[in-house]
């Protein structure tokens, strides 16, 4: 008697491997715009189906194979143009099954003043920031080509900023409270003319407070918020960089959380392709919870989609000039979000017009090199071109 | 099987190998059930695990000093997670550790008993095979976080030979180090090889020189009766020869972290300190280290340790009545030479509720908020023979069961007293903390069952149902012990009416109400074997089906899910949730045309918010992945205005937007996001990613209406059973 569920399981199997081959593309993640080299893979069902299996982009062949895993890697270019990813699977049986996605071009319909290129530059030596450059200490690159800078200066570009924090369940107790002295920390420190929100999430919004410049109003209201439900990072930090994008200054978003989303509706790609459009910055305060991610289970995803999900937001931290700043312990919130801001306001601000502007679209990478040996900038790595 | 583990040593660390001070136990609840691995080296590579067999073994172990910093100290080949979480050395995690290191004395290098307390409860939930493989790190950290010694331990611990006691004592880590003289903060690490939960605790120690005695603080002594230890060596004797810590000729292993109840007595003992002392003064230290309370202390023995060991005093103290949590206890003691402080001890104050003067370990930790959800028990640890042996039952068994044979019949006319009284047997026997008790508890209970079922096998039904109930009332006391007792009875019955040839599909919704309720305080394994069990009666028991793929859905088994979907939806057609699930997974498994087409059912048929809600979510994201933002736009619209309360559908719609090239509709789409107000509901994903509810109540009331159908059975076969007349 107690052998049947395996005797059940053991005859769906059967039943599957008698079943037509299905297949679907799991990379990449659909309806994005794609630039340069791309993780392509596909699946096939019931696995081990399929006798062969080809992978077709923009209607050209790239990668044919007889056995998983069914992945290859495949430079699209840097062109902003809409590009069509096929999966064909043949089974042994004689059928077969075609998965496609497409992949739009980046829209560029929209107007927008992007003529100046402003770069925000970090510049640290043997662990310390460098404060003491020159226009000519530093050279700008657009694409591969030097750039002549145009505007030079530190640290005087009022902000625009949202602090988000996640205010989930498992922020209860000590570990929400130093997020919200972290919180006030960031409050303390804005100046008249920056545009600052505090949010806190948890699986909906709980707190928004208005955008301003002054510490009373940011903080109003938010001791009486407790930490509870699940989390949807992905929704409100692209919720956060939209409602930046409408405003003027350095787009900055200082995200305090462990990284980890469970209940979003929207994805960590959807979120990286709108932090690149919005050139915000994005700097993590990461409250490392390790014991518990290498087992985090939901309905909506295992360990690995959280571990991928989390290596992309590093990817956009990282991309977008702003850093990850991991805490080994709640308490040290406050002063990282201390640091954060003096960095901020001690950012090199470098302008220039692109000598290769097309207004196609494309993506133009961005490299800053500092005439001084030891000292590593960190800004933008690159921007659509509209 | 027994083996012997070999310890590989590189060569130049030979030399500096001495034989252990202590042997290794890891101690369960029963005997024969905890099997270890492995000893370490200064170079040694991460314990290699087997999965363990019968019975237990421990090995050889011992230290090697290192002296380079931990940053810089050998780790490759532990895993970036066991590295990364010794070099933050944040105590915390999901297996609750607590830990003493204990100096010897009168040795250079000295000798350091280490004993680690993995918290039970935490350890079996967090646990995903019926064979647990455990590894443990200890880093022996000096001056300038130089490692000073190290140790890595593997063991296996069986646990449906030991669930119970592991569940509810804990695992008990015994092990050493040989140390140089000086300060020390040792860095534990205990991790589940299987599931990857983790737990870090940071202790102190000072090593006194060999020439100096080690000053100790007062120890508390496991409870025997509530905590036997099983040596994983070749015999208790042997192992314990040579321990120094003795009371009354009987060696004992302290507690890490005692729980005392508020208000009685609790029993120390203190070594090598205060000979001749008459007694002295405890005070409680609060959490800023101020004395929260002193009260006296009294010397109820001495054990002058007959030349094999130090001088034991057991020390009585009155526990103040202080609010429940942590405390340091600091014993200060007159003696011929004057007065002695002995370092403190870290303790925990339970408040004492005067039900038991010996409160259940588990249910002290909840009295002190320490646990967040439910003990869980893996399968085997849950039986009890089905054949109560009643021929050999003792009087007190017999006693035991007239009483519960009353409070059965009872339930034909009042089962709310029937409940009442059934709460007030358990809870004095359970609450003695005597596995012997519970034992006899177990007998009696089945002693009386076997005697219904032989006259009337239907009987047992009304009597599972109130056992199934007093599940719930034990959970919501939080007398997890008890819930314990309680699903294991159900069980049990279920089991034996199911045997005499009962009824197929009560026996599954007994399994089920169960597995639903496992579920519920989110414990996965246990609930799925349930529901597994419940279909093997039953393949078409609704609640099992739901639960049991929601199970598999959450674990990444989706095709598994899916089969049992196909079923629930085909039974239940109406049932949005099965329907959903069943969508969400067809998509999971490349079943894309066959997952629309549930999708757009679910939002044309209406139903719940949270269930159409997803649907849209889904649909629209699918729309989305075939390059039709439009698509979603116009399926996404229409759902904002019609399902206000839910304002994901608003970030779908700002996407769908943005890839319109809309990009101001969308701002406006977030903007209109306002925060969650009181009496809103959660989203509706989070919804999805909690346990399925629907069923659970519909399942209860159908036992209710099975017991009441069979009262009249119960009746006659109480009519003619043992010690049912006057």
């Amino acid at each position: 008697m107690r052998a049947a569920p395996l005797a059940v399981v053991l005859a769906l199997t059967a039943a599957a491997a008698l079943a037509q081959v299905e297949v679907a593309l799991v990379q990449p993640e659909s309806g994005q715009p794609l630039f340069g080299p791309v993780d392509i893979e596909a699946e096939v069902y019931p696995a081990g189906a399929a006798v062969r299996l080809e992978l077709e982009v923009d209607g050209e062949l790239v990668g044919s194979f007889e056995a998983p895993p069914y992945r290859l890697e495949f430079d699209v270019g840097q062109e902003n143009r809409p590009h069509r990813i096929v999966a064909r699977a043949f089974g042994a049986d004689g059928s077969a099954a075609e998965y496609a996605l497409e992949f739009p071009a980046v829209r560029v319909d929209e107007e927008l003043d992007a003529s100046l290129r402003q770069l925000y530059v970090t510049v640290v030596a043997d662990g310390r920031r460098v404060l003491d450059l020159e226009q000519d200490d530093l050279e700008v690159l657009d694409d591969g080509s030097p750039q002549q800078i145009v505007t030079f200066g530190r640290g005087n570009v009022a902000l625009a900023a949202v602090v988000l924090i996640d205010a989930s369940a498992s922020m209860r107790g000590r570990h929400l409270r130093f997020a919200l002295g972290a919180a006030t920390e960031f409050a303390g420190g804005v100046r008249q003319q920056d545009e600052v929100s505090v949010q806190l999430f948890s699986d909906r919004l709980k707190f928004a407070s208005p955008f301003a410049g002054e510490r009373t109003a940011l903080a109003r209201g938010l001791a009486e918020v407790e930490a509870e439900g699940g989390t949807a990072l992905h929704d409100h930090l692209y919720r956060a960089l939209k409602l930046l994008e409408s405003r003027q200054g350095r787009r900055v978003v200082v995200l305090l959380s462990d990284g980890n989303d469970s209940h979003s509706v929207l994805r960590m790609v959807d979120v990286s392709w709108l932090a690149r459009r919005t050139r915000s910055m994005v700097y993590w305060i990461r409250v490392e919870r390790g014991r518990e991610v290498e087992h985090r289970f939901s309905a909506w995803k295992g360990p690995e989609q959280y571990q991928r999900e989390r290596e992309l937001l590093e990817a956009l931290v990282s991309e977008s000039g702003g850093r990850t700043v991991t805490l080994s312990t709640i308490d040290a919130a406050a002063e990282a979000v201390r640091e954060v801001l003096a960095e901020l306001r001690e950012q090199y601000v470098i302008g220039y017009y692109p000598s290769n502007r097309r207004g196609d679209g494309a993506w133009h990478r961005v490299q800053v090199r500092v005439r001084r040996p030891g000292a590593q900038p960190r800004a933008l790595h690159g921007y659509v071109d509209y | 099987m027994r083996r012997r583990a070999t310890r590989r040593v590189p060569s130049r660390d030979r030399s500096r190998l001495r034989r252990p001070p202590v042997a290794l136990l890891v101690a369960g609840l029963a005997a024969g059930t905890v099997a270890a691995g492995h000893g370490q080296g200064a170079e040694a590579p991460p314990p290699e695990l087997t999965a363990a067999t019968l019975p237990a073994r421990s090995l050889e172990r011992s230290l090697a000093a290192g002296g380079a910093l931990l940053e810089g100290h050998r780790l490759r080949g532990l895993r970036p997670g066991v590295v990364r979480e010794l070099l933050a050395g944040e105590p915390g995690g999901l297996l609750p550790l607590s830990a003493m290191a204990l100096p010897l004395g009168g040795s250079e290098p000295g000798r350091v008993v280490l004993l680690v307390e993995i918290d039970g409860a935490s350890f079996v939930e967090h646990n995903r095979s019926e064979v647990a493989r455990v590894e443990a790190y200890v880093y022996a950290l000096g001056a300038g976080r130089r490692v000073a010694g190290h140790l890595a331990v593997a063991f296996a611990v069986d646990l449906p030979a030991v669930g119970e006691g592991v569940w509810q004592s804990g695992l008990k880590l015994f092990s050493g180090l040989e140390l140089p003289s000086g300060g020390y903060t040792l860095r534990v690490l205990v991790r589940n090889h299987d599931s990857g939960a983790q737990g870090l605790a940071e202790i102190a120690v000072e090593v006194p020189p060999a020439d100096e005695p080690a000053v100790l603080p007062p120890l508390a002594r496991a409870s025997p009766g509530r905590d036997p230890w099983v040596p994983v060596v070749d015999g208790a004797a042997a192992v314990l020869a040579g321990y120094p810590w003795r009371l009354e000729g009987e060696p004992f292993v302290p507690e890490t972290r005692p729980v005392v109840a508020s208000g009685r007595q609790a029993e120390l003992v203190v070594f090598g300190a205060a000979a001749g002392s008459a007694g002295g003064r405890a005070d409680w230290l609060d959490g800023e280290q101020e004395v929260a309370s002193d009260t006296p202390a009294e010397i109820a023995a001495v054990d002058p340790g007959g030349g094999s060991g130090p001088t034991a005093l057991a020390v009585r103290v009155a526990v103040p009545e202080l609010p429940p949590g942590e405390y340091r206890l600091r014993l200060e003691l007159d003696g011929a030479g004057g007065a002695s402080t002995l370092p403190p001890a870290p303790v925990l104050v339970a408040a004492g509720d005067g039900r038991s003067s010996e409160l259940l370990w588990t249910d002290l930790r909840w009295l002190i908020g320490e646990r967040g959800s439910g003990p869980e028990l893996p399968a085997a640890a849950q039986r009890l023979p089905a054949e109560p042996e009643s021929r050999r039952a003792g009087r007190g068994v017999r006693q035991l069961a007239a009483r519960y044979r009353a409070i059965v019949g009872l339930t034909l006319d009042d089962p709310e007293a029937a409940q009442v009284r059934l709460l007030d047997l358990e809870s004095e026997v359970v609450g003695r903390g005597r596995r012997e008790a519970l034992r006899r508890l177990v007998q009696a209970e089945l002693l009386v069952a076997e005697e219904l079922a032989a006259r009337r096998p239907e009987a047992l039904v009304a009597v599972a149902v109130l056992h199934s109930e007093m599940v719930r009332i034990y959970r919501g006391r939080r007398a997890f012990s008890l819930v314990f007792h309680a699903r294991a009875m159900v069980e049990r019955l279920a089991e034996r009416y199911a045997a005499l040839g009962g009824e197929p599909a009560v026996v599954a919704r007994l399994l089920a109400v169960e597995g639903g309720e496992l579920q519920r305080a989110n414990l996965p394994a246990g609930s799925r074997r349930l529901f597994a069990r419940a279909l093997e009666h039953d393949a078409a028991t609704p609640a099992a089906l739901l639960g049991l793929a929601a199970s598999l859905e959450k674990f990444g088994q989706y095709a598994e899910a899916v089969e049992y979907l196909e079923q629930l939806v085909a039974q239940l057609p109406e049932l949005g949730e099965g329907r959903l699930r069943l969508a969400v997974n067809l998509a999971r498994t490349g079943r894309l045309g066959r997952s629309r087409e549930q999708l757009e059912r679910l939002v044309e048929a209406g139903g719940k918010a949270w269930v159409r809600v997803v649907a849209v979510e889904e649909l629209a994201r699918s729309r989305l992945a075939t390059g039709d933002p439009e698509g979603a736009v116009e399926l996404l619209e229409p759902a904002v205005g019609s399902l206000p309360e839910w304002p994901e559908l608003r970030f779908l719609l700002a996407l769908a937007y943005e890839r319109s090239g809309r990009a101001a509709s969308a701002h406006h789409q977030l903007a209109a996001v306002s925060p969650r107000r009181p009496g809103e509901p959660p989203s509706a994903r989070r919804l999805y990613d909690e346990w399925p509810a629907e069923l659970r109540g519909e399942l209860r009331r159908e036992l209710l209406v099975a017991a009441e159908r069979s009262g009249p059975a119960l009746a006659e076969a109480l009519a003619g059973s043992e010690g049912s007349g006057p």
